[in-house]
């Protein structure tokens, strides 16, 4: 090789260097609406971070079972109330276990009886008379839960939300707030007295309560912008007021009230972060119950963003309000790995091709043949073609891969019914249904594809698909395949009843739309 | 003992058809190693090949077993995704298993036509179409002999100094000068073969058939060995027995005591041959040893 040659190839690879460098300079932005979003979006992504592979399901099924009854109630109530879906079985199973255990005070009553108001099990028998063998037992919290479980329809023969509305402001202290003994009151007592009131402001004896428990916490707002319970500032007490203040429809970042010294509630709670969640003093390690109620009060000021209901008035919306950067949040991962082995392997392609190719020019000027040269530098060019232009994925990365859209939802069914008569035992689900209708979230511009992809993705099964865009044709689900019953078998779709005349890959969904894929064995829909 | 290359046509016949049909329907790894072994077996002591032939086998069963799970997505244990496709250890498995079957019929095969010359071909077609059997020994005898006259066709032409040029086109024309030589031979041998033929009288009366090959008793014997065998295996086939599932997931090696007999049955009828003739080259080497050597004349010297 000539000089000139080297200087020509050292060029090529200092452009292709600079290329990779521009290309890894892209990184992920994560743009959070607010910053109570961005405090759910944080300790959600601890949470899931705790499940494993398996994400906010494993977690339920994991952490949060373990801690069913002994304070994953809240965490519960928090998940359901920020429209998170996961699977909640194993947490109710583990729940009704630990409730045969061991005898619960009033309190713990009154918090199991919030979690399963969140879950919908409002028909437990565990609700029956609850309020009235808890309410009141145990000073001011049993007030306090006991309103909260009225409010959520628990039901009750001896009080009614209004008059228990009553009592609990018949607690209240002369300096204007609730304690639990005593007559100085507690910021994190009157917090949360405030929380179970907020929702009968109509009431003027009520309001009026309400009114001096808020000046109160407006006076007992330290210096820095917190609060403190027992002679230290903490987490809890500081979360405990902006979940408060929330249900109240305060914003703390724009009320003046609330600001002290320019520093407002979500500036106090920042100086309790701290690795995997929040401490309970500053400059402390992450502590569960900590976490927790600072995860209560970032959901419920979203919710209070959002125009929701109080936190403690259960109405759990249907999509996800946490930011959706947050949700996938293996994808952005999933972008950098790929985009490393795609240059690895780029790498070593191109540094067997260049010298290849190069050769077999040098040879074609001397009039000597170079077609095995050639023919090896073009097929090392075309993996790197191949390379690229295929996405690997790892299982998990794809299973978790599933996209919570914002835009609306649709419902998605996947049925085998039509060939069941004809299938070996075992082989088909018995009631036809490999999915049965479920809602699924979706964003503008998404096809039936991508809510498919999703169902696929949610529920870890088997697909195969060719083509791709507008044109992607789906051959398989769960291990049925087109042609698998007769020449004409295989999969179509159905929106709202019809069969549309386009492809899966190019009909955009709205929403309330219901999509049924279904396995034909002649390609037409089946007499309904 | 005779060796299994000497025994009768039919013989040899009803062997290879029971092997192969086992060898490419039993959708089951036992079955198919059994028979890849047999095979190989087979394949060297018939000759063997270059370390070539084997190093392409080998690159073929590799290329069929990766290739399959790209093609096809079925099975539940996922490897990884590919666009979006699972890529799976179902499918993977059963890409080597089915590779596996064609290496042992691609070896059972190349045996087959090493052993089966045209004039075995003739004598067991000949039983049932004495004309049918000439007009198919006649046709398969057509490809290796115009591949040699092919040959020499390029070489007379390289003779004559009609070097293949470098330049795609010269060498197009030079290939079409030896094509369009070797189709004026072919049609040229047609006529002078059916001239002929029927010269020798062909077509003037019914067409008798004569084979060197005799039906003995040892051949009786194996042909009764066969037909246990084989049908022993084909029964095993047909009932399913030897049936395993690879979708969605692979379901364990059927071991049940009918199966292990199914595959014992398919065990002696793929390595009997190479007992015939390694028994047979033992046979033959002891009795010759047994043989007191005569007196050899002394070798006169050349003047």
């Amino acid at each position: 090789m000539t000089e000139r040659t080297g200087k020509i190839c050292a060029r090529l690879c200092a452009v292709l260097l600079g290329c990779m460098i521009c290309l890894g300079g892209t990184g992920n932005a994560f743009a959070a609406d607010s910053r109570a979003s961005a405090v759910a979006a944080e300790i959600f992504a601890v949470y899931e971070g705790r499940g494993g592979e398996a994400g906010i399901n494993g977690f339920a099924n994991g952490p949060l079972s373990d801690a069913a009854g002994e304070g994953a109630e809240f965490t519960v109530l928090a998940l359901r109330q920020c429209g998170v879906s996961f699977d909640a079985s194993a947490y109710l199973d583990a729940l009704h276990a630990a409730l045969a255990g061991r005898d619960r005070n009033p309190v713990e009553q009154q918090r199991v009886a919030l979690a399963l108001c969140a879950l919908g099990e409002h028909t437990d028998p565990f609700l029956t008379g609850l309020v009235d063998r808890t309410f009141g037992e145990m000073g001011v919290m049993s007030v306090i839960f006991g309103l909260h479980c009225l409010g959520n329809g628990c039901p009750s023969e001896q009080y009614t939300a209004l008059s228990a509305a009553g009592v609990l402001c018949g607690l209240q202290n002369e300096d204007g707030g609730f304690s639990l003994s005593g007559t100085v009151s507690d910021p994190d007592v009157s917090a949360m007295a405030l929380q179970a009131l907020a929702p009968y402001q109509a009431d003027t004896a009520v309001d009026a309560c309400i009114k001096q428990v808020l000046v109160f916490l407006q006076n007992a707002q330290c210096e820095l912008g917190g609060y403190s319970s027992y002679g230290a500032e903490n987490a809890e007490s500081a979360a405990q007021v902006l979940v408060a203040l929330a249900a109240l429809g305060i914003d703390p970042q724009t009320d003046g009230r609330f600001i002290k010294n320019g520093r407002c509630l979500y500036d106090a709670l920042a100086d309790f972060a701290c690795d995997g969640g929040y401490a309970h003093l500053a400059g402390g390690d992450a502590q569960e119950g900590t976490t927790r109620q600072v995860f209560l009060a970032a959901v419920a000021a979203l919710r209070a963003e959002k125009g929701l209901s109080p936190l403690f008035v259960i109405d759990p919306p249907q999509l996800s309000l946490l930011p959706a950067s947050a949700v996938p949040h293996a994808d952005t991962e999933t972008q950098t790995e790929s985009f490393d082995y795609r240059v690895i392997a780029t790498c070593v392609l191109l540094t067997i091709a260049t010298p290849l190719l190069l050769f077999a020019v040098l040879r074609r000027l001397k009039k000597r043949r170079a077609l095995p040269l050639t023919i090896v530098g073009v097929a090392c060019l075309a993996a790197i073609a191949f390379v690229w232009l295929t996405r690997f994925e790892s299982a998990e990365q794809f299973y978790g891969g599933a996209q919570d859209g914002r835009d609306g939802t649709v419902t998605l069914s996947i049925s085998c019914a039509s060939i069941l008569d004809r299938a070996e035992a075992g082989v088909l689900p018995q009631d036809g249904w490999i999915l049965k209708p479920e809602t699924y979230s979706f964003s503008d511009g998404d096809t039936v594809y991508t809510v498919l992809s999703n169902a696929v993705r949610r529920h870890r099964l088997q697909w195969e698909t060719s083509g791709s865009g507008a044109l992607v044709y789906v051959r398989a689900i769960d291990g049925l395949y087109e042609g698998d019953y007769g020449e004409l078998s295989g999969w179509i779709f159905s929106v709202n009843g019809a069969m549309p005349a386009y492809g899966c890959g190019s009909l955009t969904v709205s929403d309330g739309d219901t999509v049924e894929w279904i396995f034909s064995p002649s390609l037409t829909l089946p007499p309904s | 003992m005779r060796r299994f290359c000497d025994h009768h046509p039919l013989v040899q016949f009803c062997y290879f058809a029971a092997v192969l049909l086992t060898a490419m329907f039993a959708y089951n790894p036992v079955v198919f190693a059994i028979s890849l072994l047999g095979a190989v077996g087979l394949w060297l002591l018939t000759g063997g090949g270059s370390l070539r032939v084997g190093g392409g086998l080998l690159l073929l069963f590799i290329v069929i077993t990766a290739v399959n799970p790209l093609l096809s997505h079925n099975g539940s244990t996922v490897l990884f995704f590919m666009n979006e496709n699972p890529v799976t250890l179902e499918s993977l498995l059963y890409g080597a298993n089915g590779a596996l079957s064609l290496l042992g019929v691609l070896l059972w095969c190349i045996s087959f036509s090493r052993l089966f010359t045209s004039e075995r071909i003739y004598a067991v077609l000949g039983v049932t179409s004495p004309k049918l059997a000439l007009i198919f020994s006649m046709a398969l005898r057509f490809f290796p002999h115009y591949r040699q006259t092919a040959k020499r066709i390029r070489m007379a032409q390289r003779g004559m100094l009609c070097v293949p040029q470098q330049s795609l086109m010269q060498r197009i024309r030079f290939e079409g000068r030896a094509f369009s030589a070797l189709t004026s031979y072919a049609l040229e041998n047609g006529i002078t073969t059916a001239d002929s033929m029927e010269a020798r009288g062909y077509g003037c009366c019914r067409r008798s058939v004569y084979t060197l090959f005799r039906y003995r008793a040892c051949d009786a014997v194996l042909t009764g060995l066969i037909l246990l065998c084989g049908g022993g295996t084909a029964a095993c086939l047909i009932t399913g027995v030897f049936q395993m599932t690879f979708f969605p997931t692979v379901q364990k090696i059927p071991l049940t005591p009918l199966s292990l007999l199914g595959y014992a049955a398919f065990a002696v009828l793929c390595f009997f041959p190479m007992i015939l003739e390694i028994g047979a080259y033992v046979q033959w080497n002891i009795s010759k040893s047994s043989i007191s050597p005569l007196p050899m004349p002394e070798k006169k010297r050349l003047p």
